[in-house]
């Protein structure tokens, strides 16, 4: 214990009223579980596919990206519509160019990004951006809410391009330039479109944040979407673009992880002796070794029943997501 | 002054090596259960420092138990739980202050140059001791929400630095700056109180 009489008044400060126990009705709380066959049950079938990652509480999922990038600092960052596709459980994020000018450097992402989002609640989420580029760390980060019949952004930040420090703020470690406002207010279940340009001096070096052909979309959390469902679920065939995301709950007996890459679902669902197929229309449960496939959901339930999305444009040539190994 | 402010990452994704293995459901709710009974009354007193009501707190824990249930197969390994958790129920505290109000500032317990009545030797450090207890506690309603969650992790859970880093998803570095600063304001507030003499002569 400390000698200091700050930090000993400061702990009596922060415990002063402070319960020892938790209330009794937090350790009855009931949990919600859709009910599941043991898993021998599932290897014994044999007459089930499975399918995509899905929702837990997270997902991070990596995007497609255009291969195309400018070779001048004054290009775009591609041509192609929707070169840059972001996607998670509540933000939807497509561009056809990202141009974040931290002082002297440009940065226009990445095809091996890390995506993700604080799922939050009906009035709050985030877009988390996150990968290298100039051999340094670049982040993006879009901090999102709503109310009764509005969403906007809040706050957008990027890191500033310089070298990660140990500390923050201090001479010559990476730091956050922040662009705060009101952005991209629009009526709920509606994307922003548009084309974006702001500005900021708000950190070590001025910042510039520019985004064409944006199209943002925020989709609250909803317990109701998480409740008591077996969705069928589908994956694209190997090659296609990212997986999409659902509504409805993953079947906990399949072990998936949302952040599984396709690959890593199919190799799973081998290893359960299942197989994936290429035909996404059925939802019947079929046996067999070749593409993707489906699994079928209850019939009769009230779940909401997932469904995929897919990268719309397939025809592009465009890296396969890889999930970026830390 | 730029801003330290972490996002906070992705829940459930502390995985890190194998993947709990596949249980019945009864089995996977008892687990879950008994993780989260080893650690309940540490987490909800986080919650209520973080959030400084007991109701509110009771309902963020609610919500962070819900979601860490719906999240629990993506925890790795058990042994993270209280992190993994905590780290859940920090980002549901962290939005409830979020959607709160501005509160209004708290009163002064005393106005500038008021004249206290002489007491007792004994009476006046009781006194000293509860007008430095009251900066403090003013201080800290003054916090913004990452300073006040580096604050309540380091000094009401006594977790080290790479812990409190853990469960904020944020870099050692970042944490010692937030506490640096919160603790820097902290420290004024209450050595301000402290060289105040409970006569009213400062």
């Amino acid at each position: 214990m400390t000698d200091d009489p700050f930090e000993r008044d400061l702990r009596s400060a922060l415990a002063n009223g402070v319960p020892m126990a938790a209330p009794a009705s937090l350790r009855a709380v009931v949990l919600e579980t859709p009910s599941a066959r043991p898993l021998r049950s599932v290897l014994a079938r044999a007459a089930v596919l499975a399918v995509a990652a899905l929702t837990v509480a997270s997902v991070a999922v990596l995007v497609g990206y255009a291969t195309t990038r400018p070779a001048d600092v004054g290009g775009r960052g591609g041509s192609d519509p929707a070169a840059i596709r972001w996607q998670t459980r509540t933000v939807s994020f497509a561009a056809t160019s990202l141009v974040i000018d931290a002082g002297s450097q440009r940065f226009f992402g990445s095809p091996d990004s890390i995506v993700s989002s604080d799922p939050g609640s009906p009035t709050y989420t985030t877009l988390e951006v996150i990968w290298r580029e100039h051999d340094t760390e670049m982040r993006l980060n879009f901090y999102l809410a709503a109310d009764e019949t509005t969403w906007w952004v809040s706050e957008i930040r990027t890191y500033d391009g310089r070298p990660m420090g140990e500390i923050p703020g201090t001479a010559g470690s990476a730091d956050w330039i922040t662009y705060r406002g009101t952005f991209f207010r629009t009526p709920l279940g509606e994307p922003f479109v548009g084309d974006v340009d702001l500005s900021s001096s708000e950190g070590h070096v001025a910042g510039r944040l520019r985004i064409e052909d944006l199209s943002l979309s925020f989709t609250p959390l909803s317990l109701s979407s998480m409740e008591g469902c077996r969705p069928a679920i589908s994956v694209p065939p190997p090659g296609d673009g990212p997986i999409g995301i659902q509504r409805g709950g993953v079947d906990p007996e399949l072990g998936l992880d949302p952040s599984m890459t396709p690959h890593e679902v199919g190799a799973r669902l081998r290893d359960l002796g299942s197989a994936i197929r290429t035909d996404t229309s059925s939802l019947s449960s079929t046996p067999g070794r070749s593409g993707a496939g489906s699994r079928t959901g209850r019939s009769g339930s009230s779940c909401m029943e997932a469904r995929a999305r897919f990268s719309s444009s397939s025809t592009r040539s465009e890296p396969r997501p890889r999930r970026p190994r830390s | 002054m730029p801003l330290t402010k972490e996002p906070i990452a992705l829940e459930g994704t502390v995985a890190l090596e194998q993947p709990v293995p596949l249980e019945a459901t009864g089995d996977r709710e008892r687990s879950f259960r008994r993780l989260l009974d080893a650690h309940l009354d540490r987490s909800y007193g986080l919650a209520t420092v973080i959030l400084g009501d007991r109701s509110d707190a009771e309902d963020a824990t609610h919500d962070a138990i819900e979601k860490a249930w719906r999240a629990f197969g993506d925890l790795r390994s058990p042994e993270r739980f209280e992190s993994w958790f905590q780290r859940i129920l920090i980002n549901v505290c962290r939005d409830r202050r979020r959607a709160r109000r501005p509160q209004l500032p708290l009163p002064d317990v005393e106005s500038p140059g008021a004249r206290q009545p002489l007491l007792p030797s004994h009476e006046r450090d009781l006194a000293l001791r509860t007008a430095e207890r009251d900066a403090l506690e003013r201080a800290l309603a003054t916090l913004g929400d990452d300073q006040r969650v580096c604050i309540a992790l380091r000094y009401f859970l006594d977790l080290e630095i790479d812990e409190i880093a853990s469960r904020l998803g944020a870099r050692p570095g970042t944490v010692k700056s937030r506490l640096h600063r919160a603790t820097a304001h902290l420290r004024a507030a209450y050595d301000a109180a402290a060289r105040r003499d409970p006569e009213g002569v400062r």
